[in-house]
């Protein structure tokens, strides 16, 4: 009995200790700055997560904002939270899930005074103090997909996704689609499902079966397929592309590059915005223009492959100047084997407006 | 030519799928053997997987990786133990608890352990293990005997694990526990101590299927990384009727008809691909209803299963 009392205690303390230093960490005395405050419904690691996380440090550090956050909030506690911000005094909310862009839509028109930005949705009473941004980095999945149409050897490129229509992430096959068409029309596309937004066996298995149909580039939209891509002896058998954030270093023998996406600009813009009365609201594209979409290449293939990596930076300056474009209406992929020349190669009306 | 790929590929897939959940229904199946249905599995799994990354990451060796993960499961398990038998509660509700703690002691050590925005990786990973001679078969070889260390594991835990639970007098103890813990605690069997023997197994078993993920199968943690694979292969212990070769079986059914929905579904083309599949992802879940359909409506596990004990 002795023990077990002694092993409860030991339980009982580790977890008041661990309670203490989160409590203390989260919530540090604020510095009287522009507060913003961030809500994710998911760990902070999630790199959806991360994207945001990261530019807001990068804003505080360089903006001298005071920045808190609230991770893993459902959707049934996210209003409580924002009014909990809203009534501690922070100028800036940003709700980033798509499962609260109607408490961000519902909200925001009742506090004036405050900012709101919501990370995807339908907001539509955007007023003077709303935004609403997006995973738009379509313009460096389509220059991924041209990479991928100058690599291949086998005319025969694959992507591992999530679900099928789901608007953002269309985006992004479209864009790549449409990236590989350009180079190669006659090119073959395969979409492989998951139908789970994070499941990285499942991944694997999915890019084993492309893999195993002569697929030898595969853009990674769903994070699990790099180790699919060498086989027991180490030997490459596909290439492949990471997603969101840079997931060069994973696997630096598969991975060419990375179609990454950078909240920083948008969030300084907004930030900037606000501080000098001048917020604009409504929709913010995060182009690459701007910064906000990149394609990051892996420096050992930028290297070993010269002339598609200057191609590369040829067709990102015509995207930059908008001489290849697409618009933000997208056509949806019904197929698993997508026709790019029915894809709009249209450009984002990535200005914001 | 580009059949064979497809098929060994596909084998390939299967084996791998099935193989942390065959170390994980194993496990299980010793526990429930026992009496004791635990659903923190899915937790001590996510522990296992946190702890193997850890070990591997900290000390750049991933055998002692796969020394912590093993660790990291027999403690979480053992927590459990603690909750279940020595205080008595509920079992599924303790489990579920278990699963709820993992998380976050997961995201609270990898908090303390990594800067914020650090994306931690492994430069490296277990990787297969060619077994001279038998990996030399053309054909198959290279697919049945060119795994890894947690493969060959698991297929050689089926018999030890059958031979421990229905041929020695321990695994006589588990059984009558299991059936009836009350008589088999008259009867002189300290049924504490043989309870927590087999959630030692367990935990050993379940912390390796969870340290497979992160230090053999892919080179990072994530917090949702166990994906319900250890509720799955609560499942497959049902299915497997509470025998380890029963659970091999589970376990190879599951693996393989998931990697066959992802490589259908990989495959379909035309509008109705993606819708379908969709569908093809329950597959697994719809064959393993259809097995328990057909072969387990007369199968009766042990009467004590989930059943709290007290001596008093």
């Amino acid at each position: 009995m002795k023990t077990s009392v002694i092993v409860g205690i030991v339980i009982v303390a580790v977890i008041v200790v661990g309670a203490a230093y989160a409590y203390t960490t989260m919530t540090a005395p604020a510095a009287p700055a522009f507060k913003v405050a961030a809500i994710y419904v998911t760990p902070l690691e999630e790199t959806w997560n991360q994207v945001l996380h990261q530019a807001l440090l990068e804003a505080r550090d360089e903006l001298g904002i005071t920045y808190n956050y609230s991770e893993r909030v459902s959707e049934s506690q996210v209003e409580s939270i924002m009014l909990q911000y809203i009534n501690s005094g922070f100028n800036m909310i940003i709700t980033h899930s798509w499962g609260f862009w109607e408490t961000a839509d519902r909200i925001a028109p009742q506090f004036p005074n405050v900012y709101f930005a919501q990370g995807s949705g339908l907001c539509t009473n955007f007023g003077n103090n709303l935004a609403l941004f997006d995973y738009y980095i379509q313009e460096a999945a389509y220059e991924a997909g041209a990479i991928a149409a100058k690599m291949t050897n086998t005319s025969k490129v694959g992507i591992v996704t999530a679900f099928s229509g789901v608007g953002d992430v269309n985006n992004l096959l479209n864009g790549f689609v449409a990236g590989a068409k350009h180079v190669n029309p006659n090119l073959n596309v395969t979409i492989s499902y998951i139908n789970s937004w994070y499941d990285p066996p499942a991944a694997r298995t999915a890019a084993s079966a492309l893999i195993a149909s002569g697929v030898d580039v595969i853009y990674s939209e769903r994070y699990g397929i790099f180790e699919a891509c060498k086989d027991t002896s180490g030997k490459v058998l596909a290439l492949a592309f990471g997603n969101i954030v840079d997931q060069n270093n994973l696997a630096p023998d598969v991975v060419v590059g990375s179609v990454v996406w950078d909240l920083y600009p948008m969030v300084r813009s907004m930030i900037q915005g606000a501080l000098s009365d001048n917020f604009a609201s409504g929709h913010y594209y995060t182009t690459m223009d701007t910064g906000g979409s990149k394609f990051v290449w892996n420096t050992a293939f930028q290297n070993n492959y010269p002339l598609v990596y200057s191609y590369s930076q040829t067709l990102q300056q015509q995207i930059i100047n908008g001489t290849i474009y697409w618009n933000t209406s997208v056509t949806l992929i019904n197929g698993t084997v997508v026709d790019g020349s029915n894809v709009p190669i249209s450009v984002p009306n990535f200005r914001n407006p | 030519m580009m059949e064979w790929a497809l098929i060994l590929g596909f084998i390939a897939a299967g084996i791998r799928t099935a193989s942390p959940l065959l170390l994980a229904s194993l496990g299980e199946t010793v526990v429930q053997r026992g009496g004791i249905l635990n659903l923190g599995i899915e937790g001590a799994m996510l522990m296992g997987a946190f702890s193997g990354f850890m070990g591997a990451y900290l000390t750049g060796n991933l055998w002692v990786g796969l020394l912590t993960s093993i660790i990291a499961g027999v403690l979480t398990v053992l927590i459990f133990g603690f909750l279940v038998i020595r205080i008595n509660l509920d079992q599924v509700v303790s489990g579920l608890a278990i699963n709820l703690l993992a998380m976050g002691l997961c995201l609270y050590f990898f908090r303390i352990a990594f800067s914020q925005g650090a994306f931690p990786y492994l430069g490296d990973l277990i990787g297969p293990y060619a077994i001279p001679g038998l990996s030399q078969i053309p054909v198959l070889g290279e697919v049945l005997f060119n795994q890894t260390v947690f493969v060959y594991i698991g297929l050689i835990a089926v018999p030890l694990i059958y031979f421990l639970i229905f041929k020695t007098s321990f695994g006589l103890r588990l059984r009558s526990i299991g059936e009836d813990p009350v008589v088999a605690s008259y009867l002189g069997i300290n049924v504490s101590r043989i309870r927590y023997l087999s959630l030692i197994i367990e935990g050993a078993l379940v912390g390796m299927a969870g340290g497979l993920l992160t230090i053999s199968m892919f080179n990072v943690f994530d917090s949702r990384i166990v994906a319900a694979r250890g509720f799955v292969a609560v499942s497959i212990v049902i299915l497997g009727r509470w025998n380890p070769w029963g659970a091999l079986g589970g376990s190879l059914l599951f693996g393989f008809t998931e990697a066959l929905s992802l490589w259908i579904g990989t495959f379909l083309v035309g509008p109705a691909a993606p819708s379908v599949s969709l569908l093809l992802r329950m597959l697994p879940y719809v064959v393993t209803i259809l097995a328990l359909l057909v072969g387990g409506r007369k199968v009766r596990g042990p009467a004590a299963l989930g059943s709290p004990f007290s001596k008093e």
